[in-house]
């Protein structure tokens, strides 16, 4: 953003501003229709959308949906403290392991950086599947229903060990030459010196991180059942409904499955936004060092 | 999880050329070594993080070339040869699977790349300080949200009774139609919640990429009086033209692998969708969770790993024919 | 690429001590167990009929504890799932080895042959009878035929309503009661079907002349039906039995033809007239609604159950994959699987176990009636605990207390019709689907595109859709199918013969 716009750039024919703008207008509507959606829908009579459906303005206008949501505040609270543990412990351990493995793979004069490179690379192309994983946490590494495997099991993502090698290696290779003469020892280069020179990486890895342990239900999922994140949270809940439609349509032979209820979509569209929206709007309000940190990082290779 | 790190595998593998003189030939000095003892020392904790967590697991591969049954372990079950590969090419499942991935995909890059690269091109055009900011902002955010998230939004437009889009196609045009149990339309929809999902983050990559680019040959090209489509044309889309390059190739590396938790939770895991929505990644996730023929469900996924192994050096040779640089 | 190398030994190595730690030769399952009398802990995964899991499972397992200690000196840790999550969850415990004794099983639900195959229930064979001598006694042996696998018992069938009728349920008393007033004076719900034979009138001709009477009236919400279940239409309606391989499959046995033919269903006249019906009531403009009002196509009828707008619709018959529809079964994991059995017979001899597991403790979770101790007033909303719909799981449902709705006879009715429900000659035959596993794969695939989309009348072109359906099913594999399951009923009935 360096270049400053030239006057004449600035102005459009009509049939440009028309292509330009209404395109990136279209795009922006179709990004929040569905949000504006899910707000009308939790805000609505729920037998009233049953009959005339979702709008984007709320049908009959109650607080009902929200009512049920937070009658018992306790287990949403939980899964709140859930994630933000998992998610803080998990980017902490994610970004320093990343970073470790990323400054030692920018050294030219590494020895093992190919090696390390490819048994890094491997596990992305290739890997076990469920089945494998699944035993092998659960019965050798006893992980399950853990903090630990929630925490672990993402950890040490190859992307972001790929993108925090390209910060490190743009530093200027004389500032490592001149340390490295002096014979300082290579964690001190890496924490005192590397490192903070960086920071811009670093915060960009912290931000994908912690939105890719917030939003991981799949592994929850799998290996959790007492320990439930807010992603598990609504998962079960919808889980639960297609359940349901699917035992009403295929029948289960000699098991009474028509006397539940299933939730109604009020309620669901309420729950998905009290699981999601806080989180969203720290992001929101902390997208600009996101998108800082994604051009710096672009621009920079 | 996937798609970020393969999506930062893609956009940033591309952009950085690992490539600087590696010195293993010659003898190392004593300094050399306790160099590389120390930067091995810092790698220690993620490689040992990554053997136990993704090197272990692939013991469990056998499984696949037997009848797998947990009591009796890895090396007491029964040794099928290549019996569940038989079952799985002979059996429509194979065939479904490997379809269904590949349509989600391709259509998935496709449609991305076209609308990110539409949004980009076009964000870079724009001067308004203001606008740009609000639309950066309002694009990037459904890469935000969680895919379960997403899941409960395709059924708030297209639920049988209460979604947006059905009872309008109800009230309004009299049809009826029952999304959720109509396979077809899927690939479609799980198409448009990618693209959703994840267009605007590359294109705000690609605008940072256009921002980061020479501006005077613009300003050349507009006094010799080229449009700003044409501009678009000529100068910013072959400004982008490597990354489009290697991102199309690099994914076609993945044709076989589909993000676990877009397709889990957009199609709602609904039985009936299975016909277009049922990937190698879903069929494994069931083989363990409910139909429990786990030897079969890591048969799968031994196909994906190799053919994706393969793929992948192919595409690596393809990448370095390409840009001339190696992508790992 | 020396060092990768390396780190492949290194994968080798570890997979070698993995081999000899798990290798230990393991032998066949054991059948016969001694209890040795020491107090156990008895670990039991719990259906927990809800849409969330329990809060409060620790009252209940203290107040279980007591009886237990006394009974069998044991006590008990339950692992409460909802239905929803159950199959995964025990799957994922079976996958890991991990030790549990007593779970649920049934055809879908924790599937009982996958779950037989794959070595991770006992059998039972000698178990049942010597610890749980009631259970045993208490169910016909060509029930119990109908559990085995390869010739052994792999589960104990809980104590419930075995036969099934078609019924409807109508959703509004109002309007059915009025109907029935007016057009069957003196008919109640539950003997519509005898009136109906009486005129000769089917099931569907009641429902359309309903609907149709609905919209002359102009009742309001209530007047449409959202299409048929494909299942129980053909089952409990027609009569058409799957042998236990789930309607999607093909091939099934009309329980009235003497002659014991295996025929396809989807290419029956009984179910080109089902469907053919309910493209009729789209025309006529009665399918299909949001409104919670119409009549819905889950379709069992039972006592007790709904009596005011559930119709039953057919006579009761008995079905195959009904007799094992819900089992208690003892996990190989087990380390003292005579205690295990112990549990299941105390589930269905002791009323106290029983009504603990399914509504908790008294005054903590439910209220009693206190004019009838056999009945429940009322649940504590929010108590944390209440599995009520579950008594069918849990041993017996005849010991289960009275719910607030139900009749004062209704386990009497219940026994009543097990009773007095003619048995079938193909109760006790269990086709073994080994050899042609993948064709039904297959099949599977082709109904779940076709057959509710044709029950709920969501094609446009019917016929030619029905024709796809039918050659497609053809190309899948669906005559050899046909052909295994009579090959192998044929024998089964030339055995018993003997």
């Amino acid at each position: 953003m360096k270049n400053k716009p030239k006057a004449y750039e600035s102005i459009y024919t009509p049939f440009e501003s028309i292509v330009l703008f209404g395109t990136i207008i279209v795009f922006m509507l179709l990004v929040l229709i569905p949000f504006v959606t899910l707000i009308s829908g939790s805000l609505s009579n729920s037998d009233a959308i049953t009959d005339y459906g979702v709008r984007l303005w709320p049908r009959k206008f109650t607080l009902d949906a929200y009512r049920v949501v937070f009658m018992y505040p306790e287990e949403m609270l939980i899964s709140y403290g859930v994630s933000i543990l998992v998610t803080v412990v998990g980017t902490i351990i994610n970004v320093l392991l990343c970073s470790m493995v990323a400054f030692a793979l920018s050294r030219s004069y590494f020895r093992y950086r190919k090696a390390i490179t490819v048994y890094l690379m491997f596990t992305v192309m290739f890997n076990a599947g469920f089945i494998p994983q699944y035993i092998l946490y659960r019965n050798y590494l006893m992980l399950y229903d853990t903090y630990w495997v929630l925490i672990l099991s993402p950890a040490v993502m190859v992307g972001h060990i790929i993108m925090l090698r390209a910060f490190y290696s743009a530093l200027p290779e004389e500032l490592y030459e001149s340390v490295r003469l002096e014979g300082a020892n290579q964690f001190v280069v890496f924490s005192k010196i590397a490192t903070p020179l960086i920071l811009p990486g670093i915060a960009t890895i912290t931000f994908y991180s912690v939105l890719t342990y917030w939003n991981d239900p799949s592994t929850a999922m799998l290996y959790t059942e007492d320990i439930v994140p807010v992603a598990l949270y609504l998962t079960r809940i919808t889980n639960y409904i297609e359940f349901l439609k699917y035992a009403q349509e295929n029948g289960f032979a000699g098991l009474d499955m028509s006397d539940y209820k299933i939730p109604e979509a009020t309620v669901v569209y309420a729950i998905a936004l009290a699981t999601t929206a806080p989180m969203l709007c720290l992001f929101a309000a902390f997208q600009r060092y996101f998108v800082r940190g994604l051009t710096s990082g672009s621009v920079k290779g | 999880m996937e798609t970020l790190t393969e999506k930062a595998v893609q956009s940033d593998a591309a952009e950085f050329p690992a490539a600087l003189p590696v010195q293993t030939k010659k003898k190392r000095n004593g300094v050399q070594k306790s160099e590389d003892r120390q930067l091995l020392l810092l790698c220690l904790p993620a490689l040992i993080k990554v053997f136990l967590f993704s090197y272990l697991p692939l013991i469990g591969l056998v499984m696949a070339f037997q009848f797998y049954i947990p009591r009796r372990g890895l090396f007491g079950s029964t040794w099928m040869g290549f019996a569940n590969f038989d079952y799985l090419l002979k059996s429509s499942i194979a065939s479904r699977l490997i379809t269904n991935a590949i349509a989600i995909n391709l259509l998935g890059i496709v449609f991305g790349t076209v609308f990110s690269l539409l949004l980009g091109l076009f964000l870079f055009e724009i001067t308004n300080k203001l606008f740009l900011k609000i639309s950066q902002t309002v694009i990037i955010f459904p890469y935000f949200v969680s895919w379960p998230l997403v899941g409960v939004l395709v059924s708030a437009f297209l639920g049988e009774d209460t979604g947006m889009l059905t009872s309008v196609l109800h009230s309004m045009f009299g049809v009826d139609v029952d999304f959720y149990a109509q396979p077809k339309y899927w690939w479609g929809i799980i198409t448009i919640a990618n693209v959703w999902k994840t267009a605007g983050l590359s294109a705000v990559v690609y605008y940072a990429i256009l921002t980061g680019t020479d501006k005077s040959t613009y300003e050349a090209a507009a006094i010799d009086g080229a449009g700003r489509f044409k501009q678009m044309w000529y100068l910013s889309l072959p400004a982008l033209k490597m990354m489009i390059i290697l991102n199309i190739i690099m994914s076609s590396a993945n044709i076989l692998k589909v993000d676990f938790n877009m397709v889990y939770f957009v199609s709602n895991n609904a039985a009936a969708l299975y016909p277009k929505t049922d990937v190698i990644e879903t069929y494994m996730f069931r083989a363990l969770r409910t139909e429990g023929d786990y030897s079969i469900g890591t048969a799968t996924g031994l196909v994906q790993g190799v053919v994706g192994l393969v793929l992948t050096i192919i595409t690596n040779k393809v990448c370095q024919k390409v840009s001339h640089e190696s992508l790992y | 690429m020396k060092k990768i190398s390396w780190f492949f030994v290194a994968v080798l190595m570890l997979s070698l001590v993995l081999s000899v730690s798990s290798c230990g030769q393991v032998g066949d399952l054991q059948e016969v167990f001694e209890d040795d009398g020491e107090p156990y802990e008895i670990v039991y995964y719990m259906v927990y009929n809800d849409a969330n899991p329990p809060q409060d499972i620790t009252t209940v397992e203290n107040a279980l504890n007591k009886i237990l200690k006394k009974e069998i000196n044991s006590t008990i840790d339950i692992y409460a799932y909802t239905l929803a999550e159950y199959t995964s969850k025990v799957s994922g415990a079976i996958a890991a080895t991990v030790k549990f004794d007593v779970c649920f099983t049934s055809p879908e639900i924790n599937p009982y042959i996958t779950n037989v195959q794959r070595e991770a229930f006992l059998p039972l064979d000698y178990l049942l009878p010597t610890y749980a001598p009631e259970t045993w006694a208490g169910i016909d042996q060509n029930m119990w035929d109908q559990a085995r696998v390869n010739g052994k018992i792999y589960g104990s069938i809980n104590e419930q309503i075995y036969p099934r009728s078609f019924g409807l349920d109508f959703r509004t008393s109002l309007h059915i009661g009025d109907y029935l007033n007016e057009f069957y004076p003196g008919t109640k719900t539950d003997n519509v079907y005898q009136v109906l034979e009486e005129q000769g009138k089917s099931a569907f001709e009641f429902v359309t002349e309903y609907l149709t009477w609905m919209k002359e009236t102009n009742r309001g919400a209530g007047g449409r039906i959202s299409g048929l279940d494909t299942e129980s239409t053909l089952q409990n309606l027609y009569g058409f039995d799957n042998l236990c391989t789930g309607i999607s499959t093909p091939g099934v046995v009309n329980i009235n033809d003497d002659t014991y033919t295996v025929v396809n269903q989807f290419e029956t006249e009984e179910y080109e007239e089902m469907i053919d019906q309910v493209y009729e009531w789209k025309e006529a403009g009665f399918l299909k609604s949001g409104s919670a009002y119409d009549i819905t196509p889950e379709s069992n009828w039972k006592p007790g159950y709904r009596q005011d707008t559930c119709v039953k619709l057919s006579d009761p018959h008995y079905f195959t994959s009904y007799i094992i529809g819900t089992m208690n079964a003892i996990s190989s994991t087990s380390e003292n699987p005579a205690r295990a059995m112990k549990f299941i017979e105390l589930m269905r001899t002791n009323p106290e176990v029983h009504n603990l597991l399914q509504f908790g403790v008294e005054d903590v979770h439910y209220i009693k009636d206190p004019e009838n101790s056999n009945r429940i007033l009322q649940y504590v909303d929010g108590s944390g605990y209440n599995n009520a719909q579950f008594g069918w799981g849990l041993g017996s449902e005849f010991i289960s207390l009275l719910q607030p709705r139900q009749p004062d006879d209704v386990w009497e009715q219940v026994k009543q019709i097990n009773a007095e429900t003619p048995m079938t000659g193909l109760i006790g035959f269990n086709f073994d689907a080994t050899s042609v596993k993948q064709k039904i794969a297959d099949c599977r695939a082709v109904t779940n595109e076709y057959m509710s989309a044709l029950a709920s009348a969501e094609f446009v072109d019917k016929d030619a859709k029905l024709e796809e359906f039918r050659q497609r099913l053809k190309a899948a594999g669906a005559d050899e199918i046909i052909a295994e399951k009579q090959r192998q009923l044929n024998e089964y009935l030339a055995s018993k013969q003997k």
